[in-house]
């Protein structure tokens, strides 16, 4: 009888440890998949916001920081004082320099902005911008963005 | 009954200490991710007032260019100057010339500013940027 | 004969166990109960931001192509299956929201072009399949420029 009543409280020990180890795995795995969900909206919503308050959207062009790295760079000022904003991932984020014109860009010198995987920029069109970028939670999305207005060759 | 009775109480005690604890974590879990569905329901409802005030602008640009061939919507104003009824609102446009200026109200911070080139040979768009209001 | 004491600290310990049961028999179905219910908001929190960025990189797309559907297929990147069928456009989606063929799609996404005073209204619908159920749903319109197709 004693035995018994042993045998039981350990099988429900076991149950009731199996339904909290369960439950402790599922909400470990919603809170990631919120935080990699927040992370992908995050990063298409900064750079609809950033793309769209463009006001002169032929000062957008692509680059490459040491020929190596996918940049986009953003053209600001006219005659004598023209500087250009950088945005490219480096070290596990979304970086930004602001320089003058012609200047050499190194990404050490970057501020960071997010945390970004990495990051390309093409454009397919004269006013089309595709970004595909891959966040750090593995997400990985293509988007295109059009800035209205643009003129030019890329 | 008295030897093992403070055992099994300080284990059922013990579980439920435990079972309060997730409970907790599973509300606190709960909770975060209502928050981020009520935050993708606002990126939504900004997405649609984006689109919205370029449809907007859209129709003005049609309507003014002449490829509508309604003006209906158009009420006159001061000389240069028209407005608009838009579901955002009156919008103020300004003519000069040939050109075309305006801005569409996108939320209670944002707006739309277009200023486009109405020419024979098209349209020419020269600002399409949202702005602070 | 039982004394009255250990009587009433005999019935206080199996009031006390019966009430640490029922907590922990309520605690335990609060527990499921609100990590169903959070599983739940998870699914459709993930699927309208994916909806919602996907709808604007097709609404973009379709502005910059004049609102032509072939033009829109060629740059939406990674799409080969696609589907245009007189003033309907449908791309296909895997489970993440990536480009893939019908019969692996998870979600469909519906453009309806109409022509309207010169300008062309678009509707683009993100469901879910199979059954068809609506994530998100975006209208808009652009200027006419020329013919498209």
């Amino acid at each position: 009888m004693k035995r018994t009543v042993v045998i039981i409280i350990i099988c429900a020990f076991i149950l009731f440890s199996s339904v909290l180890a369960a439950l402790c795995t599922g909400i470990y795995r919603i809170d990631s998949a919120v935080g990699a969900s927040r992370e992908l909206r995050d990063v298409y919503m900064y750079f609809a916001g950033m793309i769209r308050s463009c006001e002169d959207p032929s000062s957008v062009r692509t680059a490459s920081v040491g020929g190596e790295i996918p940049a986009l760079v953003f053209r600001t000022g006219s005659d004598d004082n023209v500087s250009e904003t950088w945005y490219f991932t480096y070290d596990g984020q979304l970086q930004k320099i602001r320089t003058d014109e012609g200047a050499a860009v190194s990404p050490e010198e970057g501020t960071g902005i997010m945390e970004l995987q990495n990051c390309d920029f093409t454009f397919i069109t004269n006013d089309l911008l595709e970004i595909s970028f891959e966040t750090q939670n593995g997400q990985s999305a293509s988007v295109n963005i059009c800035l209205t207005g643009r003129e030019g060759a890329e | 009954m008295k030897k093992t009775f403070l055992p099994v109480t300080l284990m059922l005690t013990l579980c439920a200490a435990v079972i309060l604890l997730i409970l907790c974590l599973t509300a606190s879990s709960y909770t975060v991710v209502s928050q981020e569905l009520r935050d993708a329901e606002a990126v939504t409802e900004y997405s649609d007032s984006f689109y919205a005030a370029e449809t907007t602008a859209a129709e003005i640009i049609s309507k003014y260019s002449g490829t509508s061939g309604n003006n209906s919507s158009f009420t006159s104003g001061q000389s240069g100057r028209t407005t608009y009824s838009s579901p955002q609102g009156n919008i103020l446009i300004f003519r000069a010339d040939s050109s075309l200026s305006f801005s569409v109200p996108v939320n209670t911070q944002k707006e739309l500013d277009v200023i486009v080139n109405v020419s024979g040979s098209g349209i020419s768009i020269l600002k399409w940027s949202l702005e602070n209001r | 004969m039982v004394s009255p004491k250990r009587l009433s600290l005999r019935h206080l310990r199996i009031i006390f166990i019966s009430l640490l049961a029922v907590f922990m028999s309520v605690s335990i179905t609060a527990c499921v109960w609100l990590y169903f219910q959070a599983e739940k908001k998870c699914e459709n929190a993930a699927a309208l931001n994916r909806a919602v960025i996907e709808a604007s990189s097709i609404a973009d797309t379709l502005k910059a192509a004049d609102g032509s559907f072939s033009r829109t297929a060629r740059y939406m990147h990674g799409h080969r299956s696609t589907v245009i069928s007189g003033n309907t456009l449908t791309l296909y989606y895997d489970s993440d929201m990536h480009p893939s063929s019908q019969s692996a799609s998870s979600y469909t996404a519906h453009i309806n072009r109409m022509k309207e005073n010169g300008c062309i209204i678009f509707e683009i619908t993100i469901s879910e399949n199979p059954g068809k159920n609506q994530i998100y749903n975006l209208e808009f319109m652009i200027p006419q420029k020329k013919g498209g197709s």
